[in-house]
C-alpha cells in the first residue's frame, strides 16, 4: 500500500462568521503530485497555511510522515519545502547568498549545503544570476530564485502555492519541468494554481475547493467524466438563424447551446458522432461557417458545472 | 474632488504626527511662559532666589522680606539634589543661607562670611547686589540692638531710583508670543511639513504617476488640485495653532498690532513651507528618506536661526551660515515685532526687508519646482 | 554565524536605517556644537550702556560723575539732549537714560523695557543713592559661593543627543526582527517553516541590531571626544556603560514595537521616530528648561521616559557621580527594557497565527 504522507482529517478552520475551511479531509500519497484548485477565496492557501503549522485552526488533525505536525517539529520541517505566492527572498542579499540563507536553515553541513545551493540553481537555470541582486531580476528569474529557495534543501514533501503567476512562456516551462524533476527525484508535491492547463500537465491527482469544502476529488480524466459535458463543439459563423439554433437545442444529447458574437457552442453528453450531426444540419440549412471544431471539456468547464463558477474568479 | 478625498483621507492616517508637533508646541510656550525665563534666556530681569532661614530672627525676616522686593523667592527643599538642579536649570540664580546666629554677628558688629550657592549667571549678580546691598546697610548700624537696625536698613532702603517705562507695550506678554511663533517654526518646518509631503508623495509613486498620466484628467489639473489640498491642510493647521496661541499667549497679546503681525509673518512662513514640501516629494522617493530630511531641516534650522537657543546667545559664524535659511527672517521677525512701537518706514524697514527675503525664498522655490517637475514629466 | 553574517549584511545595506543610526546624530550633535559653542561667553557680563543728561542746575550731578568714574559695572554717557537720547533708547542702543532734575533731587531712570540691563543700571544708581543718603561708605560683604557649576546647561543637550541615538536604535531591531516574523515578511514565512528554532533566529537577529547600535554609538561617541572635544567629566566608563544599557533599551523599544504593531514598515519606523522625539522634547532636547518643569511638575511622566532617565542618569553621573539617583535612573532603565521585552516574547512566542 502507498504510504500517506500527509493526513488531513476534519480541518475546520474559521474567522468570526466566516468559515475558511469547512471539516476538510484528504490524503497526499508518497510521490504523487496533487494539484489543489479553487477559485478566490476557496480556502486553498488557509488549508495549506494550517497544514504547515503556520495558521491556528478550530478543528481537526493534521499528519505528516506519520507524525502530528507542530510549529516546533523541526525533523518533520526539514523534510518540508515551501514555495509561497509571495516572492520570499531578501533585496539586500544575491541569488546565490539568498539560497545559501535560506539552505543553511536546514543543512548545518557546510560542504553539503554548498553542493545543494549548486544543484538548485542548477535545476531553476540560474547559473548565469549567481551574483545578480533581486532587483535586478525579471519577474520569471525571481520565481525560479524563489523556488530554488524553497528546495535547495532536497525535501521530500514540497508545497508550491500558485509558482507561476505572472511569469512568461520559456520561465513557465521551466518552472513545470523542474517540477516533475523533483518528482522523479521522489519528492511528493502539493501543488495550488488557477492554471487548468498546468493542473493536466502537471497532477496525478486534482481536489477541487469551493467554500472550505471538497467539491470533486479524483484523477483528472476521472473529474471530466463527472461532468455532465462529454463533448463541445464550437461554431464560428456570422449567419444563424434562429430556427436553425433552436433546432440545434431541441437535438438529442445537447445538454445546452449558447450563440454570442458569431460564436455558437454547443455541450453534448455523449460523443457519438456529434460532429458529422451538427454539419449535416447546418449545410441542411445552408448556414455558412468560418470554423468548427469539437473539444472535450476542461476543468474550468467542470468547475463551472459543479459550482456555476468559472475557475479563475 | 477625488483628489482631495484621496488626500485628505492619507493625511488622516498621519494625524498623529501632526498632532505631536502641536502638543510639542503647546507644551513648550506654556513651559516657557509659566517659568517666565525662555530656553537659556538668561535675560528674566528679577532674579530667582531661595532663602534658607536658620536664624529666625527679625533681621532676617527683614532680609527675607527686602529680597522678595527686588526678586522672585522661591521655595525649595533641602533635601537631595533639588538645590542642585534648581541652580543648574537656572531655576533658582542664588541661594543664601542664613545660619543661626547671622542676626547677633550683625548686632555686635562681628565679622562673618555669608555662605550662598551661586550659578554664576547675570541673575545671580543681581541678587547678589541685593543681599550684599541689605547686609552692608545693616553692619554699618552696628553696634545695636537687632530690632533698631532692622528698622533703620528698611527706612534707607526705601529709597530707589526711580524707573519710568518709556513704552507702552505689553513686553513680557510680547516676549511669550514671541517665543510661541518662534517654536511655531519647528512645528510648521517638520509636522506640517512632514504631514503635506508624506500625502502628497502617494500621488509621485512611479506606478500612480503613469496611472494618473493615462487617465482622463490631465496631470496638470491634479498638480494644481495637489496645490490647493496642501494649502487648504496649511491654512487649517495655522488656524489651529493661532487659536491654541490665544489660550497659551492671552488675546490680549494676540490681538495687538505686534500679535497680529507676528501672525501675518507665520503665514508667509507657512506658504514657504508648503511650496517646500511640494518641492520635497518631487525630489525624494521614499518616505524614509523624507522624514530623515524633514527632522534634519527642522531641527537644523530650528537651532541655527534661534528657536532654541537665542539669536543673541549664538556664535558669529553660525549666524553667518543662518542667512541663508529662511528661518532666519522669519525668527528676526517675531525678534523686532515684539517691542515694535512705532510703526513709520523707518522702523518697519528691516521688517519689509526680511519679509521680501522670505518671499524670495518661496518663489525661487516654485520655480525650481516647476523645473523639477516639467524635467520629470519628460522622463 | 553564517546567518549573523547575512544579518549584518542586511542590515547594512539599508541606506535609511544606517542614516538614522549613524549619520543623523552626528548631524545633530554638531548643530548643537555650533549653536552652544558660545554659550559660557554669552552669560559674560557686558556693562551696560547709560545715558546721563547733563544739568547746570543739579547740584548732585558732578557728585554721580566722580562715582561713575570708580564704577565698572556702568558704561555711561553724558547727552546734553534728552530727545536724541530717547531715540537711542528706542534704537537699543542705550538701556537707560538718567535725569536730575533742579537742586538735591536725586536721578530718575527712564527705560524702555523691563529687562536685565535695566535691572542692574537701577540696582547701581540704587547704591549709590543709598550711599549718599547714608553718607558713608559701605564695608564689603564676605561671601562665600559653595556651589560647583561642573558643567554648562547645555550638557543636558549632548545628554538627550545621546539618548536619542540609543533610542533610534529601535529601528534597526523593528527591521531585523520583520524580516523573521511570518506575519510581516514573506521571507518571515519562509523562516517559520524552516527547520530552526525561531528563538535561535530570533534571538541572531537581536545580537546582530544590538551590535549595529554599539557600532553606531561609538562612532558618535569618538566623534564628540575626540573632534568636539565634548568633555565628560571623570565618569566616562560610566557613561559608557549608561550608553550601552540606553542601547539595550532601544532595542527593547524596537521589539516591543516590532511586536505589537501589525503595520507597514514606514509607520513602524514614524512611530519610533516620532516617539523617540516626543520623549527627547521631554528630556530638554528642545530646551533644558522643560525636563526641569517636568521633574518639577509630573516626576512621573519621566520615570517612565527612557530619553529622561538617560538623560538624567548622565546628568546624576556627571554632576554627582554614582550615587543614589545614578542608580535609580539605572534600575528604572532596566525595569522599563525588562517589560517591554517581556511583553515582546509573550507576543513573539505564538508560532501560530489567527490570520496572516
Amino acid at each position: 500500500m502507498t504510504k500517506k504522507v500527509i493526513e488531513v482529517k476534519g480541518l475546520t478552520k474559521k474567522y468570526k462568521e466566516l468559515t475558511a475551511v469547512d471539516h476538510l479531509s484528504f490524503n497526499v500519497k508518497k510521490g504523487e503530485i496533487l494539484g489543489l484548485l479553487g477559485p478566490n477565496g476557496s480556502g486553498k492557501s488557509t488549508t495549506i497555511n494550517c497544514i504547515l503549522s503556520l495558521l491556528k485552526f478550530n478543528e481537526g488533525e493534521i499528519r505528516i510522515f506519520d507524525q502530528e505536525m507542530k510549529p516546533d517539529a523541526l525533523d518533520i520541517k526539514r523534510e518540508i519545502g515551501v514555495i509561497f505566492q509571495d516572492v520570499a527572498v531578501f533585496e539586500e542579499l544575491t541569488v546565490e547568498e539568498n539560497i545559501n540563507y535560506f539552505c543553511g536553515l536546514y543543512v548545518k553541513d557546510k560542504k553539503e549545503c554548498q553542493e545543494c545551493v549548486d544543484d538548485a540553481i542548477e535545476l531553476v537555470g540560474l547559473s548565469d544570476f549567481r551574483t545578480f541582486l533581486p532587483k535586478k531580476l525579471s519577474g520569471g528569474l525571481l520565481r525560479r530564485l524563489n523556488i530554488a529557495c524553497g528546495i535547495a534543501h532536497k525535501p521530500k514533501l514540497i508545497f508550491l502555492d500558485e509558482p507561476t503567476v505572472a511569469v512568461d512562456p520559456q520561465s513557465r516551462n521551466n518552472i513545470l519541468d523542474g517540477i516533475k524533476k523533483l518528482r522523479d527525484n521522489g519528492a511528493t508535491i502539493v501543488y495550488t494554481t488557477h492554471y487548468m492547463e498546468e493542473v493536466e500537465i502537471l497532477c496525478d491527482r486534482v481536489i477541487i475547493l469551493d467554500h472550505g469544502k471538497i467539491i470533486a476529488e479524483g484523477t483528472t480524466d476521472k473529474l471530466k467524466d463527472l461532468a455532465k459535458i462529454k463533448e463541445k463543439i464550437t461554431v464560428e459563423t456570422r449567419n444563424l438563424t434562429p430556427e436553425t439554433e433552436k433546432k440545434i437545442e431541441s437535438l438529442k444529447d445537447v445538454v445546452s447551446e449558447k450563440y454570442n458574437d458569431e460564436v455558437l457552442v454547443i455541450n453534448f453528453n455523449d460523443t457519438k458522432k456529434n460532429l458529422a450531426e451538427i454539419v449535416n444540419l447546418l449545410e441542411k440549412d445552408g448556414i455558412k461557417y468560418e470554423r468548427i471544431y469539437s473539444e472535450r471539456p476542461t476543468l474550468n468547464d467542470v468547475f463551472l458545472e459543479l459550482t456555476g463558477k468559472d475557475l479563475r474568479d | 474632488m477625488t483628489t482631495f478625498k484621496t488626500f485628505l483621507r492619507i493625511v488622516q492616517k498621519n494625524l498623529w504626527v501632526i498632532i505631536m508637533y502641536t502638543v510639542m508646541l503647546v507644551l513648550f510656550s506654556i513651559v516657557n511662559s509659566s517659568t517666565g525665563k525662555g530656553q537659556m534666556d538668561f535675560t528674566a530681569s528679577k532674579p530667582s532666589v531661595a532663602i534658607v532661614d536658620h536664624d529666625n530672627s527679625k533681621l532676617s525676616a527683614a532680609l527675607t522680606e527686602y529680597v522678595k522686593k527686588n526678586a522672585d523667592v522661591q521655595e525649595v527643599s533641602e533635601e537631595g539634589d533639588a538645590i542642585s538642579d534648581a541652580l543648574y536649570y537656572s531655576d533658582i540664580d542664588y541661594v543664601i543661607y542664613l545660619e543661626k546666629g547671622f542676626s547677633d554677628k550683625i548686632s555686635n558688629g562681628e565679622d562673618f562670611e555669608l555662605e550662598v550657592k551661586s550659578n554664576d549667571s547675570y541673575g545671580s549678580y543681581l541678587a547678589e547686589t541685593i543681599v550684599s546691598r541689605f547686609i552692608k546697610i545693616a553692619k554699618s548700624y552696628a553696634p545695636a540692638k537687632e530690632a533698631g537696625i532692622a528698622i533703620r536698613t528698611n527706612n534707607l532702603l526705601e529709597n530707589e531710583t526711580k524707573a519710568e517705562l518709556n513704552t507702552t507695550l505689553d513686553t513680557s506678554g510680547l516676549h511669550n508670543a514671541e517665543f510661541y511663533y518662534d517654536f511655531m517654526n519647528y512645528s510648521i518646518l517638520a509636522g506640517l511639513v512632514f504631514a503635506i509631503s508624506y500625502a502628497t508623495i502617494g500621488f509621485r509613486r512611479r506606478i500612480v504617476k503613469k496611472r494618473l498620466n493615462v487617465s482622463s484628467t490631465s496631470y496638470k489639473k491634479i498638480n494644481q488640485d495637489l496645490m490647493l489640498c496642501n494649502f487648504a491642510l496649511a491654512a487649517v493647521m495655522l488656524l489651529i495653532y493661532t487659536v491654541l496661541g490665544l489660550f497659551v499667549i492671552g488675546p490680549s497679546v494676540v490681538f495687538t498690532i505686534n500679535g497680529l503681525l507676528m501672525m501675518l509673518n507665520s503665514v508667509i512662513l507657512t506658504i514657504f513651507a508648503v511650496s517646500f514640501a511640494f518641492l520635497l516629494t518631487n525630489l525624494v522617493e521614499k518616505n524614509d528618506a523624507l522624514m530623515a530630511i524633514i527632522n534634519v531641516i527642522s531641527i537644523g534650522s530650528s537651532f541655527l536661526c534661534g528657536v532654541f537657543v537665542p539669536m543673541q546667545w549664538l556664535p558669529d559664524f553660525v549666524v553667518f551660515i543662518a542667512h541663508a535659511l529662511p528661518s532666519f527672517y522669519y525668527v528676526d521677525n517675531n525678534r523686532i515685532f515684539a517691542s515694535l512701537e512705532k510703526f513709520d518706514g523707518e522702523h518697519l524697514m528691516p521688517v519689509l526687508v526680511n519679509t521680501g527675503i522670505l518671499i524670495a525664498f518661496t518663489v525661487v522655490v516654485i520655480i525650481l519646482n516647476n523645473i523639477v517637475s516639467k524635467k520629470k514629466q519628460k522622463e | 554565524m553564517k546567518h549573523l553574517f547575512y544579518n549584518f549584511k542586511i542590515t547594512f545595506k539599508n541606506v535609511e536605517l544606517i542614516f538614522w543610526t549613524f549619520a543623523f546624530p552626528i548631524i545633530l550633535v554638531t548643530l548643537f556644537y555650533a549653536a552652544f559653542s558660545n554659550i559660557s561667553a554669552a552669560d559674560d557680563f557686558v556693562a551696560p550702556k547709560v545715558a546721563v543728561i547733563e544739568n547746570e542746575n543739579s547740584m548732585l550731578v558732578p557728585v554721580y560723575k566722580q562715582i561713575f568714574e570708580k564704577v565698572d559695572a556702568l558704561n555711561v554717557s553724558y547727552e546734553t539732549d534728552f530727545e536724541s537720547a530717547k531715540t537711542k533708547l528706542e534704537s537699543e542702543e542705550i538701556a537707560g537714560i538718567a535725569t536730575f532734575d533742579d537742586g538735591m533731587e536725586y536721578p530718575k531712570l527712564t527705560i524702555e523695557q523691563n529687562g536685565i540691563n535695566q535691572t542692574i543700571i537701577q540696582n547701581i544708581m540704587t547704591e549709590i543713592e543709598l550711599s549718599i543718603r547714608s553718607g558713608s561708605e559701605f564695608d564689603e560683604v564676605k561671601i562665600k559661593n559653595t556651589y560647583d557649576r561642573k558643567q554648562e546647561v547645555s550638557m543636558i543637550e549632548y545628554f538627550t543627543l545621546l539618548a536619542m541615538a540609543c533610542l533610534y536604535g529601535a529601528m534597526i531591531g523593528t527591521k531585523s526582527l520583520d524580516k523573521n516574523l511570518a506575519n510581516m515578511t514573506a521571507s518571515g514565512k519562509r523562516i517559520a517553516v524552516a527547520a530552526v528554532s525561531k528563538t535561535k533566529i530570533v534571538l541572531g537577529s537581536l545580537l546582530t541590531s544590538y551590535i549595529t547600535q554599539l557600532i553606531g554609538l561609538t562612532i558618535l561617541f569618538v566623534y564628540m571626544l575626540a573632534v568636539l572635544k565634548i568633555d565628560f567629566g571623570e565618569h566616562l566608563v560610566g557613561v559608557i556603560g549608561l550608553t550601552m544599557l540606553g542601547a539595550l533599551a532601544g532595542l527593547a523599544l524596537g521589539t516591543f514595537i516590532s511586536a505589537i504593531f501589525k503595520v507597514k514598515d514606514s509607520i513602524k519606523d514614524g512611530i519610533t521616530t516620532g516617539f523617540t522625539m516626543l520623549c527627547c522634547f521631554f528630556s530638554g532636547m528642545m530646551g533644558p528648561t522643560v525636563k526641569f518643569a517636568i521633574d518639577s511638575s509630573f516626576p512621573l511622566l519621566n520615570k517612565v521616559n527612557p530619553a529622561a532617565l538617560l538623560t538624567d542618569g548622565y546628568y546624576a553621573l556627571t554632576n554627582f557621580g554614582v550615587g543614589e539617583r545614578f542608580w535609580s535612573d539605572v534600575i528604572l532603565l532596566v525595569l522599563f527594557s525588562g517589560v517591554l521585552s517581556f511583553v515582546s516574547i509573550k507576543v513573539l512566542r505564538r508560532q501560530k497565527y489567527d490570520n496572516l
